[in-house]
């Protein structure tokens, strides 16, 4: 059976980069382009997996990190951040996002979609 | 008829004579043996009228017998002429004759005026008798008069002895109060001068006295009354300036006045004059020993308004410093080698929040405080912060000190201060000079308020910051498309197309490098470096980043030597190499320090010659780990080892222009290596290799797991 894979990326190219990508590795993928349109997605099917970008206009990742973690259903869905690390404090703040359980936190200036995807298969392969 | 002598009256007039000359001389007794004198004269030579006078050194003539002497020129009138002569002048009608024209009553007919001369023939005065008719004139002879004359010489000569005494009297009593005018203190200059100016109109007995001196194109005025006026200088003088020399400018102001100069000399040049003024006596006719006296007052006032003149430039040049000094934009603190606060200018008062508070002789160093730990401790010379909180007062002072005393310029550098008078971006410099008068050290302290610069600094680099931000999404998708393509996720590449891919992703990842170059320096130069710190083993970071970089070790044959065991081939095998001693912890960010590491050894690598040996060894001493990392290669001259940590700074080598970079690398190090508390520091052999040596703080906690 095909795992599931939500991407939530605000930035276009990047996201069907990682789409092909997933796609290419025969995942079933889903597209947000912001926090809110994942946690509309995460309402139609509940993924295996979630790619998640932080810097996004109206709910950051943090915040769609966080709300989450208020539901039961959500709570043990498998999070990997791909962030770039910017300036801004919720973006540098590895601590918080930790403590939200999430698996990885990968820079998507330093980490290759195989590297993506390689991470993806250790987790879902450990949470299986 | 001539009328003739009587044996009595001649008598009574020798007596008289007798009488008058052995009299006490002041000036009533003379005025009153001279009105005896007359008396006597008048009955014995029937005269209407009879003046004495004597003649001075200089030629001039005096009556006696009147308080204001008024001189006669020898010259003038019939005495003048019986003087000049030397003989008995005796003139019919006064009134035809032009050489007496003085003679003010008409009613006088004749005039008989006889020389007095001593045992040598010189002229001592002369004596005059007046008639109304003239007639009378001829009662005595030529004989009886020269009897008269000789028996008045004795009584002349007191005379004239007493009127030189009593000149010199006045003249040094007039010398002594202008001197005493002249040095009074606290008198102002202007009021001096006419004070002076009062003394000489008494002195000379006139009616007027007023110093002129020359101030740019105006002349100020000074008289008796005090009140100092501006006035244009009369054409004249400005005309005669610097030619006049002594009594030239003499005038008839519409036949009313009388007027007289002396000029003013101060190195032979003309800065103001004496005038003298006087309705009635031509003060032109002063004698030359007045005149002496004049010249003798002027050279000395002349003195005092040119020393007035330096001392008011002195205070002038003063002002003017002080002008200076406390309108210049930034703070100057003048301190002692105590740090005592000798002076301050306005600026200084504003930035050290104490504008009404004087801050002489307050503590430099309880004024303000510079907010980074770091730099405090830099500045005292001291390797830690640590060793700067463990210091007390007393050391800390010592240090200070000692950083006072090495009386080096010290160059500017930035401070972020806090003050009473709020916090402040100060660049600070300081340079000590000694004063040549007492051989004290003293430091003149330089602030500048760059606060207004900072802020276009920090606006730059949020804006670089946000740039670089923006670059990174872009950059992300073209590394990662590239990796896929040539991970052939797209179909099977030739031979040329993935040559030409590599060549792409190379340049993307050296343009994501300085992306995050250039993103550490404004992290940096915000302050915004957050770091996670926890215990981190150096030997783990170190081998890590040795086989981060393998392949280029590789490819330039570098030995490397870690630990003193020879482990090129882990790393030609992209195997991480065990390390079997003990792990050396320090306390930091284990991504920032990697990030040194890799950059030190990358370094390393870059400015190797090939088939090298490349070094690295860990030490623990004291509570530093120290790293040591030591190449063999082209090595940095010593003029560039200071411009080697600094921004953009890239020194030129055979190496370094296919070495590459941002001139950024070796900055951020530093300042990451700094922001852990460590340091870092180079030596260097051109054509030999370089040692980097870091110091990192002891991590005092272990890892837990």
């Amino acid at each position: 059976m095909k795992q599931t894979i939500l991407i939530v990326e605000d930035d276009n190219i990047l996201q069907e980069m990682y789409c092909e990508k997933f796609e290419m590795l025969d995942y079933c993928v889903m597209k947000a382009n912001t926090g809110k349109e994942g946690m509309a997605n995460l309402k139609k099917k509940i993924p295996d997996i979630i790619l998640l970008d932080i810097l996004m206009p109206d709910m950051n990742g943090l915040e769609m990190l966080k709300e989450m973690k208020k539901k039961r259903e959500y709570r043990d869905i498998p999070v990997i951040l791909l962030t770039n690390l910017g300036e801004s404090k919720i973006d540098m703040d590895q601590e918080l996002s930790f403590a939200l359980g999430i698996k990885d936190y990968l820079i998507k200036t330093k980490h290759t979609p195989d590297d993506v995807a390689k991470r993806v298969k250790q987790v879902l392969n450990v949470s299986c | 008829m001539a009328p003739t002598l009587k044996e009595t009256d001649k008598e009574d007039f020798e007596n008289l004579l007798f009488k008058s000359a052995v009299l006490p001389f002041s000036l009533k007794n003379i005025q009153r043996s001279v009105k005896l004198l007359k008396d006597v004269l008048t009955s014995y030579a029937g005269t209407n009228g009879c003046t004495l006078m004597y003649k001075d050194e200089y030629n001039y003539l005096w009556k006696i017998g009147e308080r204001t002497t008024l001189p006669f020129k020898v010259g003038v009138g019939a005495a003048g002429l019986a003087a000049k002569s030397k003989k008995i002048v005796i003139i019919e009608d006064t009134r035809k004759d032009p050489v007496y024209v003085r003679v003010k009553s008409k009613t006088y007919k004749s005039l008989v005026a006889i020389p007095i001369l001593d045992e040598h023939k010189n002229v001592l005065g002369v004596l005059n008798f007046t008639y109304k008719d003239f007639n009378k004139s001829l009662l005595l002879s030529k004989k009886q008069m020269k009897d008269i004359a000789e028996k008045l010489v004795t009584i002349l000569e007191n005379i004239i002895l007493y009127y030189q005494a009593e000149k010199q009297k006045r003249e040094l009593k007039a010398s002594k109060n202008i001197s005493a005018v002249l040095g009074s203190p606290g008198l102002p200059a202007k009021q001096k001068l006419a004070q002076i100016a009062g003394e000489l109109a008494e002195f000379l007995e006139i009616e007027k006295a007023k110093i002129y001196t020359f101030r740019e194109n105006k002349t100020d005025i000074f008289n008796k009354k005090g009140n100092a006026t501006e006035g244009l200088l009369p054409k004249e003088a400005y005309q005669k300036n610097n030619k006049f020399s002594l009594l030239d400018i003499t005038e008839k102001m519409g036949g009313k006045k009388f007027r007289t100069a002396q000029p003013i000399l101060n190195n032979k040049k003309v800065i103001g004059f004496i005038m003298l003024e006087d309705k009635v006596k031509n003060i032109n006719n002063i004698s030359v020993q007045q005149r002496n006296f004049l010249q003798l007052i002027s050279s000395r006032i002349g003195s005092f308004i040119s020393q007035e003149e330096s001392s008011q430039r002195v205070i002038d040049e003063k002002e003017k410093w002080r002008l200076i000094f406390h309108n210049v934009e930034d703070a100057i603190i003048l301190l002692s080698k105590e740090q005592v606060i000798v002076d301050v200018n306005q600026r200084a008062k504003e930035i050290l929040g104490s504008k009404n508070i004087s801050l002489t002789g307050r503590s430099l160093f309880s004024l303000f405080r510079i907010m980074d730990l770091e730099v405090r401790s830099s500045l005292l010379s001291l390797e830690t912060v640590q060793q700067y909180k463990t210091l007390n007062e007393e050391e800390l002072s010592k240090k200070i000190n000692g950083f006072f005393e090495k009386g080096k310029r010290v160059m500017p550098k930035e401070y972020l201060i806090e003050t009473a008078g709020g916090k402040f971006w100060t660049m600070v410099s300081m340079k000590t000079v000694i004063k040549r008068w007492n051989d004290e050290n003293y430091g003149v302290l330089h602030v500048r308020d760059i606060s207004k610069r900072k802020k276009l600094e920090q606006d730059k680099n949020e804006f670089m910051s946000m740039v670089s931000h923006e670059l990174r999404t872009p950059l992300s998708s073209m590394k990662g498309y590239l990796s896929m393509t040539l991970n052939n996720d797209y179909g099977r590449l030739n031979e040329m197309q993935t040559s030409s891919l590599k060549k792409m992703e190379n340049s993307t990842d050296r343009m994501i490098g300085l992306v995050e170059d250039l993103l550490d320096v404004s992290r940096i130069e915000l302050g915004r470096i957050n770091l996670q710190k926890e215990p981190v083993d150096t030997l783990e970071v170190i081998l890590k980043s040795l086989q981060e970089i393998g392949q280029k070790i590789t490819k330039k044959r570098i030995r490397v030597r870690f630990q003193g065991r020879d482990i090129t081939g882990c790393i030609k095998n992209n195997k991480k190499p065990k390390h079997t001693k003990s792990p050396i912890y320090v306390w930091g960010d284990n991504d920032r320090i990697l990030q040194v590491m890799q950059n030190l050894i990358d370094n390393a690598v870059k400015y190797s010659f090939e088939k090298t040996l490349l070094s690295i060894s860990v030490n623990e001493t004291g509570q530093y780990a120290e790293i040591k990392i030591e190449d063999q290669g082209v090595g940095i001259p010593k003029e560039d080892l200071d411009k080697l940590f600094k921004k953009f700074s890239r020194i030129h080598n055979a190496l370094s222009v296919q070495a590459g970079g941002t001139g950024l690398g070796l900055y951020i190090t530093k300042r990451l290596i700094n922001a852990h508390g460590g340091r870092i520091d180079v030596t260097s052999v051109p054509d030999k290799g370089s040692i980097f040596t870091v110091g990192l703080p002891i991590a005092k906690q272990l890892p837990l797991i």
